[in-house]
């Protein structure tokens, strides 16, 4: 592998530098799935079989992530209340996201079992004495997408995408 | 569904001296072609990352672990290393004082983990080739005398980070000891989870029976 820093006096500015190679790395890399927001659906129950399970593979949101989170079938639709810590001042929610209501019951992905029930996730530190923690892409931090609690996970079905 | 049997889950830790980039290590090893923005860094903190991860056509599934902070606590210390597979000892290249207090992890090492563990040292360059510190040859050799993998690699452009995670867990995988046993010993009852040990811990030793069993998930 060529070592990118023995150089630096001749090579373009750090970003640049990353970037280019990012873009070379990137022609051997995986495709990024392309997922689709909630929104885009005609109606919220077409993301759902039956059973209330999903139906499409769960993406992060983030346009040029779209980090698998979970496959197709594994959570089931919920509505509860939303859940205080989810966007608390430890991990305020970035403008990308949408806000939760916390007057009207959200819709979750409910998910129970093991964290492995994930593909990929990124769980933060407990938020503050709750035992809750809150649930991120583990590829690019994006979150919070939800939070868990013991070996509960609930993830927001506005703060994913839906792979097509 | 794949149709293939779940990949096995193996536990990898992050350890070594605070600033010496072990989140940022932790993130670039996916191959994510952007660095995080401001906006999505969480400040209360990663505690693990869940990743999967296909080697030699194998899939995985990692969790990883940062113990960032947590040498303070020595008290839990013993349940961060318990059940790891892999651990990745890393300092920064431009900080001899993070190479020096190598040999203060390898104690700790010897006196938590069992010898087949797969240990990595990673220089991490962080992008300051100029403020060199430590050599690579002496990373090397220090690596070559605690009997595990090394790699210099830069976290903040991605250059070799994934090919040490990848080397880690292919050793991971020849060392059928490590990870082979793994599903005995752990019980299948939810009531007996050691959680008390890490406080508000989420439990990741019900994976294996959780994961082996259910290909469907009805």
């Amino acid at each position: 592998m060529a070592d990118s820093g023995s150089n630096n006096q001749l090579n373009p500015p750090p970003e640049l530098q990353a970037q280019i190679l990012n873009a070379f790395a990137a022609s051997s890399r995986r495709v990024r799935p392309i997922g689709s927001l909630l929104d885009s659906f005609q109606n919220d129950s077409d993301v759902l079989d039956a059973n209330f399970k999903n139906i499409h593979d769960l993406l992060c949101p983030k346009v040029g992530c779209g980090s698998l989170i979970l496959l197709k079938g594994v959570a089931s639709q919920r509505e509860e209340a939303t859940i205080d810590p989810i966007d608390s001042p430890v991990h305020p929610r970035p403008a990308s996201l949408p806000a939760l209501d916390s007057n009207v019951p959200t819709k979750w992905w409910y998910i129970q079992g093991s964290p492995m029930s994930f593909e990929n996730i990124g769980f933060t530190k407990d938020v503050g004495n709750t035992g809750k923690k809150l649930l991120i892409c583990s590829e690019c931090d994006l979150g919070p997408l939800g939070w868990a609690q013991g070996n509960e996970y609930w993830l927001a079905v506005d703060r994913v995408a839906y792979k097509a | 569904m794949a149709g293939s049997e779940a990949p096995p889950n193996l536990k990898l830790l992050l350890i070594g001296n605070s600033s010496v980039g072990k989140s940022s290590l932790l993130m670039r090893f996916t191959d994510a072609q952007f660095l995080p923005e401001d906006e999505s860094s969480a400040t209360i903190g990663v505690d693990f990352r869940v990743c999967k991860m296909e080697i030699g056509g194998r899939r995985v599934k990692l969790s990883i672990w940062d113990t960032a902070g947590q040498e303070r606590f020595r008290t839990i210390t013993s349940s961060y290393y318990r059940g790891a597979q892999g651990i990745i000892v890393a300092y920064d290249i431009s900080n001899r004082e993070t190479f020096d207090a190598l040999p203060r992890w390898f104690t700790e090492l010897d006196t938590y983990v069992t010898p087949s563990v797969v240990k990595m040292l990673v220089g991490n360059k962080l992008d300051k080739e100029f403020s060199r510190a430590v050599s690579e040859d002496e990373g090397r050799k220090f690596a070559q005398r605690n009997g595990c993998l090394f790699l210099e690699a830069s976290a903040k452009t991605n250059v070799g980070v994934r090919e040490a995670f990848q080397e880690l867990v292919e050793k991971i995988l020849d060392t059928p000891e490590l990870w082979a046993p793994a599903a005995p010993r752990i019980t299948s009852t939810a009531t007996a989870k050691p959680q008390q040990s890490m406080p508000g811990s989420i439990d990741l030793s019900a994976n294996a029976q959780d994961n082996a069993s259910s290909g469907c998930s009805c």
